[in-house]
């Protein structure tokens, strides 16, 4: 019985194998084929539609993908050529500024300002062949920020008046009171001398005074503050908050000593004294 | 109607592969299992065999033959096997390398109708032969599975 079946299911397959020949034999005529062709690639467009639509829909998802790629480069590509013209715009604007600043008398530029000495010094690009000598003011705004302590050719290094060693003669101008602001080394700068008594209050303004040949009067050092510090005696320290921009020093204004202060880099008398 | 359903299956993926991709031969990996898992209905397997091989002609290939003839043979060999092995025999081991030699003849038929020749041949196979692992292995899985079924 097992043995009929198996019979039964080789015939099968053999009538199965010599149609499918008698099929590929009959290949070559195209023709006798193509109404079949036709009517199965019909009947499976629709059940096929569903597959066509994904395959289109991943196609453009594919082509998307693509094309933000292609954007995303192009993109920065461009922020890369932006930047770099950027780049070379501000270099060309702070080579003008550097020249403007060359051609202009009185005015210098910060060189160098070393971390170890931020608060007492600094370097600024003009020196003994520009008129610059110990001892001349150096001012930013308008407003006093140090002084020359030594002088090269072609450059000099300027005290800042927030250095421990830097000894300002100034005057109050509402009270006339004269005292002298001195650096903490901290860029704090603190009114000396002054008596208790004399009432002096927040936001009087603080001037250079005429009491060293060497600096001019009248230029603003700063504007008292409400902070102060007993002293000896019956003195008081009042803190003072300099009215030039200690942490923004980029340019420096100066003004060549007129009176009294050598040319050669020697302080005068006067200045000694301070 | 399993049949046709996988039949549809790998029509549906050859579609979305819009035939840059060599899909892998569901519909053959389906006979193959089914005539070595069940012994009977082996008409009904050649049968299945032949009309799906020719309507696969039909859809993809223009002219009926090629698949049909494949497709037929190829479950001729493996019956023909699978029935000569005494049932002690019939491993999984032996099911798996059956089920992957049944799977040879016809990947090697699509990509030379694909059009590859030289030493693409050889590597498409192999790419077209790591599609089917898997297939493989999981048919494995599932005979391994009704083993142990029917000796518990």
């Amino acid at each position: 019985m097992r043995n009929d079946l198996h019979t039964r299911e080789w015939i099968h397959g053999f009538i199965a194998v010599i149609l499918s020949l008698l099929l590929l034999a009959a290949a070559p005529q195209r023709q006798v084929f193509r109404r079949a062709v036709d009517v199965v690639g019909t009947v499976l467009s629709y059940p096929e539609s569903p597959a066509v639509a994904l395959e289109r829909g991943l196609k453009r998802l594919s082509l998307w993908f693509t094309n933000q790629k292609t954007l995303q480069d192009r993109l920065a590509s461009l922020e890369s050529e932006n930047t770099r013209l950027r780049l070379l715009h501000s270099m060309n604007s702070a080579s003008a500024v550097v020249a403007e600043l060359e051609r202009k008398t009185g005015y210098a530029r910060v060189t160098l300002r070393e971390p170890l000495s931020w608060w007492s010094e600094v370097r600024m690009n003009r020196g003994s062949q520009n008129g610059v000598s110990v001892g001349t003011s150096v001012l930013q705004n308008g407003a006093l920020v140090g002084r020359v302590r030594s002088v090269g050719e072609r450059s000099s290094w300027v005290e800042l008046i927030s250095s421990t060693s830097s000894l300002i003669p100034v005057v109050i101008e509402e009270t006339r009171d004269l005292g002298v602001v001195a650096g903490d080394g901290d860029g704090g700068l603190w009114l000396l001398y002054v008596p208790e008594s004399r009432g002096l209050a927040e936001g009087m303004t603080v001037s250079t005074a005429m009491v060293s040949e060497a600096l001019p009067p009248g230029i603003p050092v700063g504007k008292i503050a409400a902070e102060t510090q007993d002293t000896a005696g019956s003195y008081r320290a009042w803190r003072v908050l300099p009215q030039g921009t200690l942490s923004q020093l980029y340019t420096l204004e100066y003004l060549p000593v007129t009176v009294g202060a050598t040319r050669n880099g020697t302080p005068s008398p006067m200045e000694k004294k301070l | 109607m399993i049949y046709g359903i996988v039949w549809y299956v790998q029509d549906f993926l050859w579609v979305l592969g819009a035939g840059k991709i060599l899909i892998p031969e569901i519909f053959l990996i389906l006979l193959v299992v089914l005539s070595m898992w069940k012994q009977e209905k082996g008409e009904e397997r050649y049968w299945a065999a032949f009309i799906g091989g020719v309507l696969w002609d039909l859809r993809w290939l223009g002219f009926p033959g090629p698949t049909a003839l494949i497709y037929v043979l190829t479950i001729m060999a493996v019956r023909w096997i699978w029935l000569m092995v005494p049932v002690s025999g019939r491993t999984v081991l032996l099911f798996g390398a059956i089920l992957w030699c049944a799977l040879l003849p016809v990947s090697l038929l699509r990509i030379l109708l694909w059009g590859l020749r030289g030493g693409t041949v050889f590597m498409t196979y192999l790419l077209q032969q790591s599609y089917n692992l898997p297939i493989v292995l999981f048919a494995c899985a599932l005979y391994a599975w009704k083993l142990k079924n029917s000796n518990a």
